[in-house]
């Protein structure tokens, strides 16, 4: 079970080929486990985990996993609108995936305008180095081309996946408090979280809490 | 300090004050029963009035000392006067060591404190409203003045009277000067018979002196006091707004903060903060909404209505673009799907557990086959699964005489809702995804409708067996442990979520409908146009 107190809920999507691993991602980053086989998505599936983005202040990440499945395309494209980080995933393994890069990233753009989102690119599978058809630093020059972050991460060996993760909550809060980033009515890419409502009264009266207690 | 002082006066300088201020005969006798009271002290008093006597008595070292520099300042005027000013020194130093309150009470009336008529008069008030007070007050002083000797006592009554004659005469002339030192005028009246004016005069004058002096030590005292007082008051009201926390401090443990006492406190405090915590994880742990998040229900749900959305944009688009002769014939399915949907509201009536009874996961697996989606409800028949499992446990428990505890059984009540709606909710985010995608298969819209609606209805009745069971379970403890007080709120609690349950199970099956007549419709324009 979640622990119930976080600051904001940040909304983010994975998106990428069918079968480059998007779920074990998530799979390990919730439950810290990974499966060597598991069954496509079917549509969208929810993971969710609070992350701390500085001392004190926690956010929970509701995390969309969508189905990299062609046929599932129309259906995904609607769930991008209400999305505040995307996290593009390719295969190292496989370069068709890595190839498909830009059109996952141009197709997340164009659905998620007008509104801002963090993107962050990840080349999965990064324990099969003998298997290997991207290098690394062609990962990089992608997203440095587009001026997003990027990390090689692998599910099997929990490379990056904390450190991914952490840097988009982290770049998504900046935003937020830097004002390029708003909550708006209509969309959900961030949504206000909910503290202890004591603590609220606390801070606002100091000592009316000796009382209430009685 | 001010207000205090006056009540704290010792019944001396009561007397002094009355007879300076009240020059009239019948004021004298005043004191005489008041000074007899006193025999009849209670101990507690006596405690009292010798705190009072030692101030007093460290009070007169200070006179005397005051006293002896003056001598040595009058030397020049004569032994007569030396005589005259060592038995009046003698008489003043006496007279300050039976009363320190007689000067706080001058030097009260220095700093423009109400004048003694007027204390007199408020004392006279006071006394007779509340008479027992003023005996204590008098045995204040009257303890050390027996203890001396009465003799002086009286002599002094004497003087004071003749004081207060003088004093009458005098007030107009030097009002302040009297008011200040009645009784030393009153000294200097009775030293007038055997010297001369002048002599009297400088003796007077020395009396007033020495006086001061006193008079400096104690408004010094009392200064000492108040800045003392001031920076206590700024250093607590600097970290404590209004003293709040001070006050309550000072009147629960009524000692001074000491570092071990504020470590206690401070425990405390985080004790009371864990123990919300906990109370907090304890309450939402029966919050249906929480739980249902936690199973990412309302996720499910939210994509749910953006699918949903999306379908009634898509069928109105749809719907104004086609040629009349494809709408005559594709309206038929969709009025079809929407009279589906509308039967839904139609809940069949409440009967027990037993009634209702079904199999569940042959239902479920049976209605979704039927939309012939490729789509296992595996998850909805774990959770169905685990959750039967759960009850049977218990009742089976109960049969070795284990009882649960009902919190527990609570808790898993409305756990078990909330996963239960959760994947019922998951299941129909499922469904509303494929129907979208596969509308060229071979079963219709409409046939798909009623095997959804079926599967709603099912879920619906699960949902009330889940509520209906586990408050038997609840039942069944409280009739054991004769608590059915506490058990109630707990059984129409699991109602009234299970209602919730139902509402969101309904919410998602309704969402559908756009999706199903956009599949329709959809299906129709792809068969005009092949």
């Amino acid at each position: 079970m979640c622990e119930p107190i976080f600051e904001y809920q940040f909304r983010l999507i994975l998106i990428g080929d069918s079968t480059v691993g998007k779920s074990s991602i998530l799979r390990y980053f919730t439950d810290g486990k990974f499966e060597d086989a598991c069954d496509p998505t079917v549509g969208v599936d929810f993971y969710a985990r609070l992350m701390e983005v500085k001392p004190g202040v926690r956010v929970k990440l509701q995390i969309w996993d969508t189905a990299g499945q062609e046929r599932f395309r129309s259906i995904t494209r609607s769930y991008y609108r209400n999305s505040v980080g995307v996290m593009i995933v390719y295969d190292i393994t496989k370069r068709s995936t890595f190839e498909n890069l830009r059109e996952w990233y141009e197709e997340a753009r164009n659905h998620i305008e007008p509104h801002k989102a963090i993107f962050l690119v990840l080349g999965h599978k990064a324990d099969k180095e003998d298997a290997r058809q991207v290098t690394a630093r062609e990962g990089r020059r992608f997203a440095e081309m587009h001026g997003l972050k990027f990390f090689e991460t692998s599910a099997k060996s929990g490379q990056n996946i904390e450190e991914a993760f952490s840097q988009i909550a982290k770049d998504t809060y900046q935003h937020l408090q830097d004002g390029h980033i708003r909550m708006e009515d209509g969309w959900d890419g961030v949504k206000p979280g909910f503290a202890r409502p004591r603590e609220t009264v606390h801070l606002a009266e100091g000592e009316a809490e000796g009382g209430g207690c009685c | 300090m001010k207000g205090t002082v006056p009540e704290n006066v010792s019944g001396e300088d009561e007397m002094n004050s009355e007879i300076s201020a009240v020059a009239a005969g019948d004021t004298q006798q005043q004191p005489q029963p008041k000074l007899q009271q006193t025999e009849s002290e209670n101990p507690s008093v006596q405690v009292i009035s010798r705190d009072a006597g030692d101030a007093v008595a460290a009070e007169d070292e200070g006179g005397q000392t005051d006293a002896k520099s003056d001598e040595g300042w009058s030397w020049g005027w004569g032994s007569s006067f030396i005589n005259a000013a060592t038995s009046s020194l003698e008489t003043f130093t006496s007279q300050v060591g039976e009363g320190l309150a007689t000067i706080i009470d001058t030097v009260e009336s220095s700093l423009g404190v109400p004048d003694p008529q007027e204390l007199a008069q408020a004392e006279a008030a006071v006394e007779k409203a509340s008479e027992p007070n003023g005996a204590e007050r008098v045995e204040g002083t009257a303890q050390p003045c027996e203890k001396e000797s009465t003799d002086k006592g009286k002599r002094e009554l004497v003087q004071n009277e003749k004081g207060a004659e003088v004093q009458a005469g005098n007030r107009l002339l030097e009002e302040e000067v009297q008011e200040k030192s009645s009784w030393l005028s009153g000294w200097g009246m009775s030293s007038l018979t055997s010297m001369g004016k002048s002599l009297v005069n400088k003796s007077q004058s020395l009396m007033n002196s020495g006086f001061e002096k006193a008079e400096v030590l104690a408004a010094g005292g009392l200064d000492i006091l108040e800045t003392i007082g001031k920076k206590t008051y700024t250093t607590l009201t600097e970290h404590d707004p209004g003293l709040r926390r001070a006050r309550e401090f000072l009147h629960l443990q009524g000692e001074k903060p000491s570092l071990s006492s504020v470590l206690k406190e401070a425990q405390e405090q985080a004790e009371k903060q864990a123990k919300l915590d906990e109370e907090f994880k304890e309450a939402l742990k029966i919050n249906f909404g929480a739980l249902f998040e936690d199973n990412q229900g309302f996720a499910h749900l939210e994509a749910l209505e953006m699918l949903s959305n999306q379908s009634e944009r898509k069928v109105q688009s749809l719907l104004s673009h086609m040629a009349d002769d494809d709408l005559e014939l594709v309206r038929p399915h969709l009025v079809e799907i929407k009279d589906v949907f509308q039967q839904l509201g139609e809940v069949q009536e409440k009967e027990t557990a037993d009634e209702l009874e079904h199999d569940f996961s042959k239902l479920v697996t049976e209605n979704l086959s039927e939309l012939h989606m490729g789509t296992t409800p595996d998850k909805l028949n774990q959770v169905q699964e685990s959750v039967r499992q759960w009850i049977a446990d218990f009742y089976s428990h109960e049969d070795h005489g284990k009882i649960s505890d009902v919190k527990e059984v609570q808790q898993r009540a409305i756990q078990s809702l909330a996963e239960v709606t959760a994947k019922a909710v998951e299941q129909f985010h499922k469904a509303g995804e494929l129907v979208l995608l596969q509308n060229d298969a071979e079963k219709s819209c409409v046939h798909r409708a009623k095997s959804l609606a079926r599967l709603a209805q099912v879920l619906v009745t699960e949902v009330d067996i889940l509520a209906t069971k586990f408050s038997e379970c609840l039942n069944k403890i409280a009739e054991e442990k004769n608590i059915a007080d506490e058990v109630n709120p707990m059984v129409t609690n699991i109602y009234l979520e299970a209602s919730n349950a139902c509402g969101y199970i309904q919410d998602a099956f309704r969402l559908l409908l756009p999706v199903l007549q956009h599949a329709a419709l959809q299906s129709a324009v792809n068969k005009s146009l092949s």
